[in-house]
């Protein structure tokens, strides 16, 4: 329940459409570009297939970037030990379409994963990383800049929430 | 879901494989291959610059190829003429050069048994002389096949660079959709860090190349050396292999000034000129263009450049340190996949 506002989409749209364009379109990063602009990310970003059950990345792992879900549902766990020493898996939140996670490994340099994702049923998913994030600076600094910009307000936000949380937390912790 | 993810990684390796052999297997495909690479490394940042500006990606292609190949004709309009000459004379002249390596060796030996015992001394000579023919050998008897597979080159080289440039990007894309989701991550950050680094190790050994080549010529042409063109391009490239390049790029200067009988100041001025060159290289070139690109140890340096030419020769010790580079950036990549984190 804690990292929940590192998780839950906070800028979840109420879009029922799933292509590609329309979830590129409809996701909070890629808001301020123009339709040619989302064109160029489509030809850029990368589509990924998963079977229920299969991981999209774990706890840990190097990230280089964030998914988009267009077609599914993921599952987010975190993996804790415990005082014995013992591994257990704790489940925090689940997203589905037009969700998105893994944003923070745009911006870190090395990167590790914070929690493990699990695919609950076949989805689709795009992959916007940062060779793709490099490559749109490059070929358009414009969008290149929106998108940072965009990113920029969502880890804020992010970190806006886990810090009230924490503040919430710590002011129960005295009582 | 394992034993799919097995197969497709298999597909993967084995299309991976499939390309690299068959790269490997067809005649000047690799020349041609490393050559484009560099046009493709020198071009692409003008496609990029044309793409900011908003033309289509086709033009912005065709573009820069039209106008570096525009250039390409230009200069080997200008350059070609002298080094068929200077080409030609030195072939003509052969038999007094190889007379004159003879001569040398005799002198040689005279004065080695003067001051060593014999055995040692005709030991010596006769691998020196040997060691020398067979270098002068190589270098001129296997001109016709080099200009065989130099059309070869001409033709290939330019053509892959330019759908390289043109559809480069997609077709890695493309290769990639082959790769595992599980392995997705890591494929994908690797091309990125590979092909930065060739980018920049590419055009950074070029401009090295171009810039010490002009010196070695303008100094020729001030010390009134015959061949200075054809000297300063050989010596430009073998410069490129690391620690033995120099050196191989030096002897032709000093063969043919040994062959035109040319007092002692010239090999003093021809070492000085090299020595500078050298010096130049290392003090100032390779700090402002080269260095911290490839981050790699002397040891691996040397080791790389033999194994390189054990494998692909000349071609093998130049290509040696990108693919060493590229090794290196693999190797760390997936050992900071595997590794180095542990749940709190």
């Amino acid at each position: 329940m804690m990292l929940q506002p590192m998780w839950d989409n906070l800028f979840r749209g109420d879009k029922t459409k799933k292509t590609i364009f329309s979830t590129l379109k409809g996701n909070t990063l890629f808001k301020d570009l123009s339709d040619y602009q989302i064109r160029l990310i489509q030809n850029l970003v990368n589509i990924r297939h998963y079977r229920a059950g299969e991981v999209v990345f774990h706890q840990g792992e190097v990230g280089v970037g964030m998914y988009m879900i267009v077609k599914g549902t993921v599952d987010i766990f975190v993996e804790e030990a415990n005082l014995k020493q013992d591994i257990q898996q704790n489940f925090v939140t689940h997203l589905r379409e037009d969700d998105f996670f893994g944003e923070m490994a745009l911006v870190e340099e090395d990167g590790r994963r914070t929690a493990s994702v699990v695919c609950r049923e076949d989805s689709t998913l795009i992959g916007f990383f940062k060779p793709d994030l490099f490559e749109i600076i490059n070929r358009s600094p414009d969008a290149g800049v929106k998108i940072l910009f965009r990113l920029s307000q969502v880890l804020a936000t992010r970190l806006s929430e886990t810090t009230s949380l924490i503040k919430t937390l710590k002011s129960k912790a005295h009582r | 879901m394992k034993r799919q993810r097995i197969y497709r990684l298999l597909f993967f390796l084995g299309t991976l494989a499939a390309i690299f052999f068959f790269i490997l297997w067809v005649r000047n495909l690799l020349t041609s291959f490393v050559i484009a690479s560099v046009f493709y490394f020198l071009l692409s940042p003008a496609r990029d610059t044309l793409e900011r500006k908003g033309l289509h990606k086709a033009m912005a292609a065709i573009l820069p190829f039209t106008l570096l190949s525009i250039g390409a004709i230009l200069i080997l309009w200008a350059v070609v003429p002298p080094l068929t000459s200077e080409m030609e004379s030195i072939r003509v002249d052969f038999p007094k050069y190889l007379d004159s390596i003879q001569h040398t060796s005799l002198n040689t030996k005279i004065y080695l048994s003067k001051i060593l015992p014999i055995d040692l001394a005709m030991q010596i000579t006769s691998s020196l002389q040997n060691g020398i023919s067979s270098y002068v050998e190589g270098i001129f008897k296997n001109v016709p096949e080099v200009v065989s597979s130099s059309l070869t080159i001409l033709f290939l080289a330019p053509l892959l660079s330019f759908f390289m440039l043109l559809d480069g990007r997609n077709i890695i894309r493309k290769l990639l959709t082959l790769v595992p989701n599980n392995l997705f991550e890591l494929s994908l950050s690797l091309n990125h860090q590979i092909s930065t680094q060739m980018g920049d190790f590419i055009r950074a050994r070029l401009w090295e190349t171009v810039i010490y080549t002009g010196f070695l010529w303008v100094s020729f042409l001030i010390l009134d050396f015959p061949f200075a063109l054809l000297l300063a391009v050989v010596g430009g490239i073998m410069n490129i292999i690391p620690y033995v390049g120099p050196i191989i790029g030096a002897i032709p200067a000093f063969l043919i000034a040994s062959a035109q009988g040319l007092d002692s100041t010239v090999y003093a001025k021809l070492l000085f000129i090299y020595a500078s060159a050298q010096i130049f290289d290392m003090v100032v070139i390779i700090p402002f263009l080269v260095a911290k690109i490839v981050n790699l140890h002397p040891v691996t340096v040397v080791l790389s450049v033999i194994v390189g030419s054990q494998i692909l020769g000349v071609l093998g010790m130049i290509i040696s340190l990108p693919v060493a580079s590229t090794i290196k950036i693999t190797i760390s990549a997936i050992y900071k996949h595997l590794t180095g984190y542990q749940i709190d």
